[in-house]
């Protein structure tokens, strides 16, 4: 969910929670005043009455005085006085309704000895429609309060988050590899210029960590490989020694097997900090479809003591702007790992259309997750003839070229799709 | 043959000198550019074991001026696994073939008899090994003068058999000669197995000798002892 929806959507919950709230308390507190009113003028009127009874002995005529309903009872015993208001609902006789009224229910005695009852109705109706009306109103406010609210909070995040927004652009346009380290915009407000200041430095840091590192593998490749070439030129001369017995060989020969595992070893992770640093620059025109007829006819021999037939359908050239060296090698590895994990009697089939080329051939189910098939270092089997590089160059030298790689399997086929 | 050796890693030297000396040949050594330099100025050698990262110098260099003394030595470049430029250079101002490091000294050693082949006698010569004559111009192999027909990496492997006569050649060494060491194929120790089975069978049904001995566990050798 955006920033932005979630703040909306959080500002509404707040504004119409805060909004039912305030308006609950305006409707009660409205309430009360007008009851309060009500009652004034109940207990003025009963006050009025009771003055005339007391003072004068008699009862008014109160329908032409006040309009509402009185009724005045006199009664031939006494009673304490006593006053009561309620809520209450009267039918009266014109009207089917019931309709609420305020009633204002009075006892007591005259000096005469002689009790007496008040009783003073006035109609709500009028002022609850009032009330009514009051907080339709209310809610309408608030509805268009809360939208505006809304709005204007949301053109404001919008514009406020602009650099934001802007700095997460170029984040993740960030490539490590790059020859220079992002460039972050200026803002006015203090706390993006902070995060862009910590975003350049980190940036910066992950960048030269990443070349220090690169130069690191480098360096050490490098080096490795003269100690590794005196490894294997003693151990050379050593086998050519004839008084050689059984152990020393079987020694000699693990020896040897080691140091020729470290060597590929050693060669590929050359060759992918070579294609890191871009050091295939120089390009000619190629044709995938001549190099992989060169290839199999340089390994026609390893091919068909392996019992692989080799099905080959080029629909059309694939003539692509490459190092042929790189080209040579994208081939080789791939071929090569179609021939490694073969059945015997099985076949590989290699066909191109348009500018696709799809290498399949028939082979056990992997072992491995296959989207760590182009990983580093994946290996099906513990095979020491393989140091498990050949596809991640494979994919090294697509990636480099900008050509996207796929890897299918069903039915004991696997399926290796190169779009250039 | 008078071979030189420009190689600033000491025990690197001395396992190709003492490798090529077994073979007869003269050896020099430069450990580094000035030393070089000064012996290829007041000698001739057949072939020049030449690496191209020298600490004093680029051997690059040396290539030019071997060229511009008009000198006939065969060049054999050494480079680092991962400078291709330095061997397509080196070639392109007149070395005469190349090896990466590390290498197997069999190759080094069937590389440079390969170099004195083609500079002087034109690489018109005929390899002898008792009664297996190899023409390696016409790449063609004799016994007892008469044909023997080889496939074509089976010519290969015989060659680098007897350039490496009474040696013990690993399996590796083979397999990166037979296709290079780029790439190694699924089983391909397997299949230089068949290879030398088949080059055994045919040598032994025409000429009664089996001359491949299999050293366990290591490799092979061609030998007639």
């Amino acid at each position: 969910m955006k920033l932005l929806t979630k703040t909306s959507i959080y500002i509404v919950y707040f504004t119409i929670l805060a909004f039912v709230a305030s308006g609950f308390i305006f409707y009660y507190s409205i309430r009360s005043i007008v009851y309060k009113q009500i009652d004034a003028s109940l207990v003025t009127e009963k006050n009025i009455i009771q003055e005339q009874i007391e003072h004068t002995d008699t009862i008014p005529d109160f329908n032409a005085a006040f309009g509402h309903l009185i009724e005045v009872k006199v009664y031939d015993r006494t009673f304490k006085q006593k006053q009561i208001i309620k809520d209450t609902i009267i039918n009266t006789d014109n009207d089917e309704d019931d309709l609420p009224y305020r009633k204002l229910y009075f006892l007591s005695t005259t000096e005469h000895k002689k009790g007496y009852s008040i009783s003073i109705s006035q109609p709500l109706s009028e002022k609850k429609e009032l009330l009514e009306n009051t907080s339709i109103l209310l809610l309408i406010l608030f509805i268009f309060l809360i939208l505006i609210f809304v709005i204007v909070n949301y053109w404001i995040s919008r514009k406020l988050w602009i650099p934001f927004y802007k700095s997460l652009e170029i984040i993740d346009k960030f490539e490590i590899n790059s020859d220079s380290s992002p460039i972050f915009y200026k803002s006015d407000i203090k706390e993006f210029n902070k995060l862009n200041q910590v975003l350049e430095s980190m940036s910066e840091k992950i960048r030269s960590d990443y070349i220090n590192l690169k130069e690191f593998n480098e360096n050490a490749s490098h080096e490795v490989q003269t100690p590794l070439s005196i490894i294997r030129s003693k151990l050379e001369l050593f086998l050519q020694y004839e008084n050689l017995n059984s152990d020393q060989t079987i020694l000699l020969e693990s020896i040897n097997d080691a140091v020729s595992r470290l060597s590929k070893l050693n060669q590929g992770l050359l060759l992918i900090s070579k294609i890191d640093n871009q050091q295939f620059e120089s390009s000619e025109v190629i044709c995938i479809d001549q190099i992989i007829q060169n290839f199999l006819c340089e390994y026609e021999e390893i091919i068909q003591l392996k019992k692989i037939s080799v099905v080959t359908d080029f629909q059309s050239a694939i003539h692509l702007r490459m190092n042929p060296v790189l080209a040579g090698i994208l081939v080789s590895n791939l071929i090569s790992n179609s021939v490694r994990h073969n059945i015997e009697n099985g076949y590989i089939k290699i066909s191109t259309l348009k500018n696709t080329l799809t290498i399949s051939n028939i082979g056990n189910s992997l072992n491995i997750n296959p989207n760590q098939l182009f990983n580093r270092f994946t290996k099906r089997g513990s095979n020491p003839e393989s140091v498990g590089l050949g596809l991640s160059i494979v994919k090294k030298i697509v990636n480099y070229y900008g050509q996207s790689i796929n890897y299918e399997y069903s039915n004991s086929i696997h399926t290796i799709i190169i779009d250039f | 043959m008078k071979v030189l050796i420009v190689e600033d890693e000491k025990p690197l030297v001395e396992s190709i000198s003492n490798y090529l000396k077994q073979e007869g040949y003269l050896c020099e050594i430069a450990l580094n550019f000035n030393q070089a330099e000064s012996k290829i100025s007041d000698n001739t050698y057949d072939c020049i074991i030449l690496d191209i990262g020298l600490p004093d110098g680029n051997g690059l260099e040396l290539i030019k001026v071997l060229k511009s003394n008009k000198s006939k030595d065969g060049i054999l470049i050494l480079t680092a696994k991962d400078s291709i430029s330095d061997k397509i250079n080196g070639l392109e101002i007149g070395a005469d073939d190349y090896l990466t490091k590390p290498f197997h000294l069999s190759e080094l050693n069937a590389r440079i008899k390969s170099i004195y082949r083609r500079r002087n006698l034109a690489g018109n010569i005929e390899i002898h090994f008792n009664e297996i004559k190899i023409n390696t111009e016409a790449k063609q192999v004799y016994v007892n003068d008469s044909v023997l027909n080889l496939t074509r990496k089976e010519y290969e492997l015989l060659l680098f058999f007897i350039s490496n006569k009474n040696r013990v050649l690993t399996k590796l060494s083979i397999v990166e000669h037979l296709w290079g060491d780029n790439v190694v194929m699924a089983d391909s120790l397997e299949f230089v197995y068949t290879h030398i089975k088949n080059l055994r069978k045919k040598i032994i049904e025409s000429s009664d000798n089996d001359y491949i001995k299999t050293v366990y566990g290591l490799g092979y050798k061609f030998t007639d002892q």
